[in-house]
């Protein structure tokens, strides 16, 4: 008797594991493998200020790839982030120089990246457009749109531009400066990735996100309203990429329409992925992304560190992106029966 | 009718067991040349695996299929259209990307050595001729997607033109033609039969049946009941007796405990149309009663179960509780009231990704969180109350839902919708593709909900569901509705009769 109880419990137990680590432990696997090989290799690899510095390089990747995480779960995919970086980062910059506060500057970029993720639900969902194609239009257009802004010439933020002195100081903070030695592009990442982790596993927005992409016929008899819940996660994609795209602009503290973010988008998609969210949609956790990003942030660190040529970088990037999901694919009807 | 002849293909002692059902058994059946061969049954009598199987889609688990005398190996359903069988299925094959012309001569270019050139003009001139065999003057540049579902039905028929053909299989091919479209479809039928061609007909309108064939074929749960020859003075009510012939006498209609009749309608149907599929029906649902909509295929009761939650355009009135609802908002359908189990489990019913607590509360998320946030708590205890309720085996309210089978998903689905407590209960196939004892369970849950005051509408395609399981039954034709079954009155053969009767003003037609 007891026997035949225990039995289901452990298959319980099993099943909880695989549901809710099962993912996220073979990218938590792979990433631990590669920081001892690399702290093996280097031993600048792990000291304080190298792991804060790769936490800094992949901040904004990362707080874009929480709004990536959001669309692809809702089973759409958006090509136009890299651009909306850049637009929304070189007119929070005009605006500064321009003479504005600090506060109406970033509210100026960070409603423009919203917009646009409006734009983009709007065309994928109501204009029945593929999300692919209409991001990949958006892709184009914003990017045009911030070409024509800046007539093509780099966007610097000091104080002979006009920027005023009180705002330029917060403003390159916000880019550049440290809390208790904590870069704030870290600190953003942060408090990102814990809000987003929050508003996708814990409450009925993610749910109805993760319904969506799942399947949009049951979300339907479910009463979900598919294309707002898309909408919705277009623009939360937006306001991030806008964000992450303003503290770039504050950290360097430059940008040019022509070549900021420029195919930045292939890499958030890649982070994400590779962090076991599914493009097929309905699948995805912010834990996973996180993990996928710093994937991709520990591999180039390492390279630059053990000194692979440039190219070599390039070419194990994009490896180590096809094996990892590769890998997850394999292994899916595993997890799945 | 050249009985005498060797038939061409000849079904030896056949059967077939899928995992846990026995789809077919001991079916001997021989198809002659120069016969038009009807094949009759209800859904699930095993017509189509029977077809499958002469289509080289499905091999037989017992039993040899002879062709010429010789037993047939079929390796594939390309080697099958060599020996001259043409299959055409109910289900359209075709690629909506391409045009009439291309499509009609698919499988022959499928052929065609990847070295050699594809000679266009020559394929469309072939295509041509046969388009005009079967009375279509469609130029064979259209586009496929272009046509309507009628003519779509005969490109389908003309690729099975296309080669020299000896066997015929044409499973339901006029179930979107129009009157003047069949009868060209049985002239064609006859010319054919003429030729020599040994043709089988599926169909289930009887009437159709009885005037094209030369013998008739019924089938009944996986069995062949019998093979009439001689088909003077048999009637519909004679063939609708042998499909539906079993034994009803261990089965127990569901008693009312009160009279539904007298309490107030909470679901109401005035002048209910989806174009092109419902044409303007009123319909009545009490508390308290299983009312059962059946129909054949193409009858309009596939799309009743969304088109009154809102899923599809639709239009005239649907009233709950005395309150209008507005169309196509699911959301207020729920408010209002309503609760939909749709057909597709696989592909619209369940969330197959997600757990099986989540499924169970995903239509009402706003009762289960507050300002946005889950109640986790909250969600565990009512996926726990309900898998107690509706006795589902799952290892947990964790376990994700497409690891079920089908009968336990069903239970999570139907629980889905008493958790938001609903007035009107609205089933589509609620027992497709799940076994016999989840079945038994599904229907005395239903039994019970009805008994404690639901008002369930259940939509099937099962007529010995409709007729052991609802108290009232109401069957579907061509977007109309029949009158009321009540009592003894529920029976297969009178719900049959019900479902292939000819419209009115088609009858009118005819007769004029």
């Amino acid at each position: 008797m007891t026997g035949s109880l225990a039995q289901p419990a452990t298959k319980a137990v099993k099943k909880r594991f695989s549901r809710f680590g099962g993912r996220e432990t073979g990218v938590a696997l792979a990433l631990l493998v590669m920081c001892i090989v690399l702290a093996i290799l280097n031993d600048r690899f792990l000291t304080t200020n190298n792991l804060l510095n790769i936490g800094r390089q992949v901040s904004l990747l990362g707080i874009m790839a929480v709004g990536m995480t959001f669309v692809l779960a809702s089973g759409e995919v958006d090509l136009s982030v890299g651009s909306i970086y850049a637009f929304c980062g070189l007119v929070t910059g005009m605006v500064i120089v321009a003479g504005y506060g600090l506060f109406p500057s970033l509210m100026v970029g960070i409603l423009a990246g919203i917009v646009i993720g409006i734009i983009n639900g709007l065309l994928s969902t109501y204009g029945r457009l593929p999300s692919l194609i209409a991001t990949l239009g958006m892709l184009s257009m914003v990017r045009g749109a911030a070409l024509i802004l800046t007539d093509g010439r780099p966007v610097t933020v000091n104080a002979r531009n006009g920027a005023n002195p009180d705002v330029l100081g917060q403003f390159t903070f916000l880019g550049q400066g440290a809390i208790a030695g904590v870069p704030m592009q870290l600190v953003f990442f942060v408090l990102i990735a814990l809000a987003g982790w929050f508003l996708l596993a814990r409450t009925s927005f993610g749910f109805r996100v993760l319904a969506v992409g799942g399947s949009t016929k049951a979300a339907r008899v479910s009463g979900i309203s598919v294309e707002k819940v898309k909408i919705a996660a277009f623009a939360l994609m937006g306001g991030l990429a806008a964000f992450a795209g303003i503290l770039s602009i504050a950290f360097l503290p430059s940008g040019q329409a022509g070549r900021t973010g420029l195919g930045l988008e292939l890499d958030v998609i890649a982070a994400t992925i590779v962090g076991g969210t599914s493009l097929a949609g309905g699948e995805g956790t912010i834990i996973g992304t996180i993990l996928g990003v710093l994937i991709i942030g520990v591999l180039r660190n390492g390279l630059v560190l053990t000194g692979v040529s440039p190219f070599a970088q390039e070419f194990l990037i994009g490896l180590v992106i096809v094996v990892a999901v590769a890998i997850d694919r394999w292994t899916i009807r595993e997890r799945r029966v | 009718m050249q009985t005498d002849t060797l038939p061409v293909v000849s079904f030896q002692r056949i059967g077939k067991s899928f995992p846990g059902v026995r789809a077919l058994s001991n079916v001997s059946l021989a198809l002659n040349p120069g016969e038009i061969h009807a094949v009759i049954g209800e859904n699930g009598a095993g017509k189509s695996t029977l077809m499958n199987i002469l289509a080289g889609v499905l091999a037989p688990s017992e039993g040899t299929l002879m062709l010429d005398g010789k037993p047939l190996r079929l390796s594939s359903p390309l080697e099958v259209r060599r020996r001259g069988i043409a299959v055409v299925f109910q289900e359209l094959s075709l690629c909506r990307n391409l045009s009439v012309g291309e499509n009609v001569m698919l499988p022959a270019l499928a052929e065609i050595p990847p070295w050699q050139l594809i000679r266009r003009a020559r394929a469309q001139a072939r295509s041509r001729e046969i388009l005009a065999r079967l009375g279509m003057d469609t130029d064979p540049a259209t586009p496929l997607r272009d046509l309507s579902v009628a003519q779509m039905q005969l490109v389908e028929i003309a690729r099975a033109l296309v080669r020299k053909v000896r066997v015929l299989v044409l499973d339901e091919p006029n179930s979107a033609l129009s009157p003047h479209e069949s009868e060209h479809l049985f002239n064609i039928m006859r010319q054919l039969r003429d030729d020599g061609v040994a043709i089988v007909y599926i169909s289930h309108h009887l009437n159709e049946v009885l005037a094209i064939s030369d013998r008739i074929s019924v089938m009944r749960d996986g069995e062949l009941v019998e093979s009439i020859t001689d088909l003077s003075g048999v009637t519909v009510p004679h063939l609708v007796a042998s499909m539906v012939g079993r034994d009803l006498g261990d089965a127990v209609p569901y008693g009312l405990t009160h009279k539904p009749a007298e309490a107030q309608p909470v679901l109401s149907l005035r002048d209910f149309r989806v174009p092109g599929e419902i044409h303007g029906i009123d319909l009545d649902l009490r508390p308290g009663e299983i009312l059962g909509v059946g129909g054949l295929p193409g009858s309009g009761k596939d799309i009743l179960a969304e088109a009154i939650f809102g899923l599809c355009p639709r239009s005239g009135e649907v009233t709950v509780c005395g309150q209008i609802l507005p169309a196509q908002k699911p959301m207020a359908a729920i408010q209002g009231g309503i609760a939909l189990i749709p057909a597709d489990r696989r592909n619209g019913g369940a969330l197959l990704t997600m757990s099986v607590a989540q499924n169970v509360v995903s239509s009402t998320l706003d009762r289960h969180s507050r300002i946005g946030v889950l109640l986790n708590a909250l969600i565990g205890d009512t996926a726990a109350r309900q898998i107690r309720a509706f006795d589902a085996r799952v290892s947990g309210p964790a376990q994700v839902m497409g690891t079920l089978s089908g009968g336990n998903q069903q239970k999570i689905i139907l629980s889905r919708g008493i958790v938001s407590e609903p007035r009107v209960l609205i089933l589509h196939e609620p027992t497709r593709g799940i076994d016999v004892g989840a079945k038994a369970e599904i229907y005395a849950i239903l039994k019970r909900l009805a008994q404690e005051g639901l008002a369930v509408l259940m939509i099937s395609s099962e007529l010995p569901e409709l007729v052991l399981h609802a108290n009232r039954v109401v069957m579907m034709a061509h977007g109309t509705l029949s009158r009321d079954f009540t009592g003894a009155e529920i029976t297969e053969q009178n719900l049959m009769m019900a479902a292939s009767v000819q419209p009115a003003h088609l009858v009118a037609e005819g007769a004029a």
